[in-house]
């Protein structure tokens, strides 16, 4: 089956609204690996409630469709089916208890042709839902790697594209040590796709074991830019962006590459012990310490 | 104030009500550090839904009445208590969700001497408010510190005879830096297992790991050593707290078995630092 183009374009994602609590607060911390140093003031204002902060990544785990894409029926092949692209632009500092709502609308598909894939683009904003306050947009692809071809030409050029690497070495270097059960801890914020769980499935996938939830390495970057950019302070972050091109398997230490100038950060991701590039053409903004996103 | 016999033997302790999901029981089983080989089925089935069975310990933390002595007019001086024992008697296996009630009874004070202080020995009994069917008896004791000298029960634990012999399995279970910042979100919020100051007042150089932790990691302990396919066959287990973990240190547990009773001592590998003692657990 064909990936059937107008009737994806049209797609209507009914509204996901989520209450989330304190303790949901603290387990995305702890599942970006936060309190790993239990007694450092600086991380344990991310897992502990005593003067406790959301990280603006958490934005991505939140009132979001899991599987809508699967679900819509649109000719995708789900196993097939790996994540493109996450960014966030935050609007307003996001609160460590809530309600929010979200609608996911698809922004674009890209046909690379039958032997590459296809990547479909969606976005939502979420929203508080008392105050009505946009608190930030999200936005992703799937690189659906078996549904390609669907027109007669592709597309070449992309509904994003990658920042220009900085030539000169990085300006810092990070590395973080994900656990073997990293994916199994992650996923309780809602992706239960088997593919990060289940040995079985992951094999059936072309994995040799489960691999890592693509938005985990994207918190664990976010973790970075943050410790490494804003002085751990979550509201100097104003977006950040990242392609995903390799999996990270749990368990595996994420060297993260950062390229800081002034108010714009360049930063990709690699697993030297495996010689994978697991993030690409990241970029993140942020601001400096006097100003910061609204309250 | 002293603590008053009469008045606690007749101490009512409120029933709790309690709903969990299967997303709890995994939240459980991950704060007890299953999952650390997410390739080993024994382990994934603890962790994913489809297959899923609860640790049969995480039955002491479901419907217990968080510090019932805190409340006024117990007689108890609460901040010198300490958790001194916990056990479990299974009477049929947990199920993964759904609501228990907890009933709490005060069935002993025991009067250890000034020195040592008195120790209030409680039952829980955990029902299934569905069919009203009784899962589950956790034993609880604790040691009230400040109440030795209050008159009370006479002590009628029978003797620990302890095998003689080397361990018939020994099984060591590494526990992450931030390992009671998971585990407290299964519900025991005590701050002495997170905020470092915290803990520095209380006499620990920094936070400790939750006594039922260490008790949930011998538990698996012994579910890996002698039925890791079946845990429900795991129907019978008590310990006495010695010392805490720090998130960070392994726990080595050493068992002993004889036809279907097993002994076990838990202590921090590599040290002489007893955590669990006298400690005894029944295979159906």
């Amino acid at each position: 089956m064909a990936l059937d183009y107008e009737k994806l374009m049209a797609w209507q994602e009914p509204e996901i609204i989520q209450r989330y609590s304190i303790q949901d607060t603290i387990l995305y911390g702890l599942s970006l690996g936060y309190g790993s140093n239990p007694i450092d003031e600086n991380e344990l204002c991310f897992v502990y409630e005593k003067k406790l902060e959301a990280i603006p990544s958490m934005v991505t785990i939140l009132a979001s469709p899991w599987g809508w894409l699967y679900r819509a029926k649109v000719g995708i092949n789900p196993t097939l089916a790996v994540h493109g692209f996450q960014g966030i632009h935050i609007h307003k500092s996001l609160p460590v208890a809530t309600e929010v709502g979200s609608v996911l609308k698809v922004t674009g598909i890209e046909d690379k042709g039958a032997n590459r894939g296809a990547i479909v683009w969606f976005e939502r904003n979420l929203y508080e839902t008392n105050s009505g306050d946009l608190l930030a947009t999200i936005e992703a692809s799937m690189f659906c790697r078996g549904d390609g071809g669907f027109r007669s030409s592709k597309d070449e050029d992309g509904h994003r594209q990658f920042e220009e690497r900085p030539t000169r070495p990085p300006d810092f270097t990070r590395y973080y040590a994900t656990l073997p059960q990293s994916a199994l801890i992650f996923r309780l914020h809602g992706d239960l796709n088997p593919i990060h769980a289940d040995p079985l499935v992951a094999l059936k996938a072309g994995f040799n074991r489960p691999i890592l939830h693509g938005l985990c390495t994207y918190g664990m970057a976010t973790k970075a830019i943050l410790e490494t950019c804003c002085d751990s302070n979550p509201r100097r972050l104003k977006s950040i962006n990242t392609f995903f091109s390799a999996p990270v398997l749990p368990g595996d230490v994420i060297e993260f590459r950062i390229w800081s100038n002034h108010h714009s950060v360049y930063f990709e991701a690699v697993v030297s012990l495996r010689d994978a590039i697991v993030l690409k053409g990241g970029s993140a903004e942020v601001y400096s310490a006097e100003k910061k996103v609204g309250i | 104030m002293t603590l008053h016999y009469e008045t606690l033997k007749k101490w009512k302790i409120k029933d709790i009500e309690r709903t969990y999901s299967a997303k709890d029981t995994i939240l459980y089983a991950l704060g007890v550090g299953i999952g650390q080989n997410p390739l080993d089925e024994s382990q994934l089935q603890f962790i994913l839904e489809d297959r899923l069975r609860a640790l049969p310990a995480m039955s002491v933390v479901l419907a217990y009445p968080p510090l019932w002595y805190w409340e006024a007019g117990t007689t108890v001086d609460p901040v010198k208590v300490v958790h001194a024992e916990q056990g479990f008697v299974m009477h049929r296996p947990l199920p993964v969700s759904g609501t228990v009630i907890g009933k709490t009874k005060i069935t002993a004070v025991i009067d250890k001497g000034i020195s040592v202080g008195a120790l209030l020995r409680s039952e829980n009994q955990l029902i299934d408010k569905k069919d009203q069917s009784l899962i589950c008896t956790v034993t609880s004791a604790s040691m009230a510190r400040g109440d030795g000298g209050c008159g009370g029960d006479s002590d009628n634990q029978k003797e620990y005879e302890f095998p003689s012999g080397l361990p018939d399995a020994q099984i060591s279970i590494s526990t992450l830096p931030q390992a009671a910042l998971l585990y407290r979100l299964s519900g025991d919020f005590n701050p002495l297992h997170a905020d470092p100051k915290h803990a520095l007042k209380a006499g620990f150089s920094r936070p400790i790991l939750h006594g039922r932790m260490s008790f949930g990691l011998a538990n698996w302990a012994l579910i890996q050593a002698f039925c890791p396919t079946q845990p429900e066959l795991l129907i019978e287990m008590s310990a006495r707290f010695v010392k805490p973990v720090i998130p960070g240190e392994t726990l080595l547990t050493k068992m002993w078995r004889k036809d279907k009773k097993i002994w076990f001592c838990s202590e921090v590998d590599g040290s002489n630092k007893s955590v669990l003692t006298r400690g005894e657990a029944l295979l159906a």
